[in-house]
């Protein structure tokens, strides 16, 4: 569309809301639009640019190369794997330490483990016999003056 | 005085980006500003919107590659910036529609509306509008913008803007009929 048309249809759909409303209120409507407080514009741009160096001092932009996003993606592939491999094999390392332990202990070893062991069974049993008799003790009940009599 | 072309590749270039920057925002913070207060919105707000858009610029215009003018793509940070806030503040519509009754009421009785009630229905007019059609009335009688930079600001077709244009009219001339 050429400019002198389309200039021909902008005084067209002026003078179409023209016919509707004046002129006059139009203009007054934006007249109200363009009210600002004194020195407004003047300010504003200092604003802008204070709030834009408010915004520079509190977070600084880490900008990434394509080069560096590869790397550092690489490198949390590579933790990750690395990670998950070690994991793997402290479990699968438990698990056969469990299994030697078992089968290669000698017979020597548990007959040490047993003598060695020895005393603190006996110790138990013993504090374990203290203790039930004390609670017999405990529930020891003298007997009443006929059976006393009885036995004398 | 540097054309837009000459500033932005300055910022885009320079160390010293905010020489560029603050002579951009010279020459178009005035329509920024008058094209945000014409959705209807009242000077704290269209303030808070401009800031957003120019701090938005500030941030974007490092990679504006200068396939549309840089006036049409601020206005057109501008629009979605002020239809952002209205849709996050409902609250401008119902208050719209308050102010509406009591005008209303002051005109009963009276034959031929005066100058400033002429004013006041003209503004309900265009407040009642969906806000579509306002900016593209605005945009359209005041801004005195073609159909295809309309079109461009709103991301719509010409044909769009055209039929926003004849509805936001249409509406109008209702409104007005039936006061």
């Amino acid at each position: 569309m050429e400019q002198e048309e389309i200039d021909i249809e902008l005084l067209s759909d002026k003078a179409f809301i023209e016919a509707l409303v004046s002129k006059e209120a139009l203009n007054k409507m934006d007249a109200k639009v363009q009210e600002v407080p004194s020195n407004y514009f003047n300010e504003f741009p200092n604003a802008v640019l204070q709030t834009i160096r408010a915004e520079k001092n509190k977070t600084k932009i880490i900008r990434f190369t394509a080069f560096k996003k590869i790397a550092i993606a690489a490198a949390v592939l590579l933790i990750t794997a690395t990670g998950y491999i070690f994991s793997d094999k402290i479990i699968k390392n438990k698990n056969e330490t469990a299994i030697v332990n078992i089968e290669e202990i000698t017979d020597e070893e548990i007959e040490h483990y047993v003598e060695s062991n020895e005393l603190y069974v006996e110790a138990d049993w013993q504090s374990d016999i203290e203790n039930s008799s004390i609670e017999l003790k405990s529930n020891y009940t003298p007997l009443n003056n006929d059976t006393n009599k009885l036995t004398n | 005085m540097q054309g837009d072309q000459e500033l932005i590749i300055q910022f885009q270039q320079s160390e010293n980006k905010e020489s560029p920057f603050t002579a951009l925002l010279n020459k178009y913070q005035k329509r920024v500003y008058y094209q945000i207060k014409r959705m209807g919105i009242d000077h704290a707000d269209a303030d808070d919107i401009a800031q957003q858009v120019w701090i938005k610029v500030w941030h974007k215009l490092a990679g504006f590659k200068m396939e549309s003018e840089f006036g049409t793509w601020v206005f057109r940070i501008a629009y979605n910036e002020t239809l952002n806030f209205i849709q996050k503040n409902k609250r401008l519509s119902s208050k719209i529609i308050g102010n509406m009754d009591d005008f209303e009421i002051d005109l009963v009785g009276t034959d031929q509306p005066e100058a400033s009630q002429i004013n006041i229905i003209l503004e309900r007019a265009v407040l009642q509008l969906p806000d579509k059609q306002r900016i593209v009335f605005m945009l359209r009688y005041f801004e005195a913008y073609s159909y295809e930079k309309i079109g461009e600001i709103m991301e719509t077709t010409v044909g769009g803007a055209k039929a926003n244009f004849h509805q936001a009219v249409k509406k109008i001339e209702s409104f007005i009929r039936s006061v």
